[in-house]
């Protein structure tokens, strides 16, 4: 699949998993390896690092109760907002495929 | 563009690498500190691959946010060991070094749509499924950072290092000299200061008195030797900071902005900074000082070799 497709499609899942609750990246790479084992790594890290400079998601430092200080991504307003935005597009996107004959089932 | 130039010298059984690019960058990597890096078996371990990761974006990626990327791997590593899982292992995990700084710059780079990174292979600005959307206009958020310093600098997480000023950096240098030659001074060599500050042995060559008693000479010697240990002596005491540091508000530690190890002060003040000294009649001084003018992150000789950096620390503020 296209990279850069593919790239839009996790900014989404990661959005969306931080509108669930706020997580940290190591705990949020976890989630998206588990659900696409071929993602590499290190991309989770720099789409979160993008969605904070866009203004989508911000950081906090919250400590664990024996671990090491964690970096909390928590969506911002317009995070939900740009998921909202970004979700409608992809179940356009979706309807449209599927019209066309492309299912899965 | 580049014009690059690399020596490889062998300087006291440690490999000394000068690179000079345009943005006059020069490094020097003394293996003998950084022996732990790599595994006994030779696989890339933490150490060299954050050292491997901020060389490959530093050209790329403001200081700021050099440190904060630095951060986060940091943190991965420290997750990762908590799993059990060792340093090689977590470095497996994360792929080269060089791959993971391409998905950082491709990253930035669909941000930075007005001022895009050339990467090899990175394509024009690619068509995303989702419109209405424009990167540029949303401001950063920053507060979760900025209120991040305070009284836990001493975590281990690096954070965005500022730098000390050189001129912050001169002034302790010279209270700390001070401080540490005036007992000295008791014993007539006070006329040999200006050359001692260049080449500290200068002393040996004094001639201390044409009758010494025993007490002098003994306090003598015990004046030496706290000149020599002085900045040693107060880095330990004072974790990574003399006397004229504190009083500037600077502080010595890890590359990494960890604390300050015990093998680094070695490294630093021993052999970076003494030894070096007396070895090249002070020349080290000199191309401590024209570095620490063209370094971003005001690198002396001393620095280098005990790999630290010299930091300044924010005005101590109310809890909050």
């Amino acid at each position: 699949m296209d990279a850069q497709f593919k790239k839009g499609v996790l900014e989404m899942c990661i959005l969306h998993l931080c509108a669930q609750k706020d997580m940290y990246g190591y705990e949020m790479m976890k989630r998206i390896k588990s659900a696409f084992p071929d993602v590499y790594d290190g991309s989770v890290y720099a789409i979160l690092r993008r969605l904070q400079a866009d203004g989508y998601a911000e950081t906090y430092f919250g400590q664990s109760s024996e671990g090491p200080r964690r970096k909390y991504y928590r969506i911002t307003d317009s995070g939900r907002t740009y998921l909202q935005e970004t979700v409608s597009g992809w179940q356009t996107l979706l309807r449209a495929v599927r019209q066309l004959g492309i299912d899965d089932d | 563009v580049l014009l690059e130039y690399e020596a490889p010298l062998v300087l006291l059984g440690c490999e000394v690498r000068l690179n000079i690019g345009v943005r006059l960058n020069i490094r020097v990597r003394l293996n003998m500190f950084d022996s732990h890096m790599y595994g006994e078996d030779g696989n890339l371990r933490k150490e060299e691959f954050m050292t491997e990761l901020r060389e490959g974006l530093s050209a790329h990626v403001a200081p700021d946010e050099l440190e904060d990327i630095l951060a986060d791997y940091h943190e991965w590593f420290e997750e990762g060991l908590r799993e059990g899982k060792t340093e090689e292992e977590v470095c497996a995990e994360l792929g080269s070094p060089a791959r993971t700084v391409k998905a950082i710059l491709e990253e930035k780079s669909r941000r930075d749509v007005e001022n895009p990174i050339p990467i090899a292979d990175h394509q024009a600005q690619p068509d995303r499924f989702n419109q209405g959307h424009s990167p540029a206009s949303a401001p950063p958020s920053v507060q979760g950072i900025a209120a991040s310093t305070g009284p836990a600098h001493f975590s281990r997480a690096p954070q965005a290092l500022s730098y000390a000023p050189l001129a912050d950096r001169f002034a302790a240098w010279f209270i700390d000299f001070l401080l540490s030659v005036g007992p000295l001074a008791f014993f007539g060599v006070a006329n040999t200061l200006p050359f001692a500050m260049l080449w500290p042995p200068v002393f040996l060559f004094q001639v201390v008195d044409p009758a010494p008693t025993p007490a002098k000479v003994i306090g003598a010697v015990a004046c030496t030797v706290y000149f020599l240990a002085y900045h040693a002596l107060f880095l330990s005491l004072l974790r990574g900071r003399t006397p004229g540091k504190m009083l500037l508000r600077l502080r010595v530690v890890h590359a990494d902005g960890s604390p300050l190890r015990g093998v680094q002060i070695f490294g630093r003040e021993f052999i970076g900074r003494l030894m070096l000294d007396c070895l090249t009649f002070g020349l080290s001084r000199i191309v401590s000082f024209v570095w620490s003018l063209l370094s971003a992150q005001n690198l002396t000789v001393h620095d280098a070799v005990g790999n630290t950096r010299v930091i300044s620390e924010p005005p101590r503020r109310s809890r909050g």
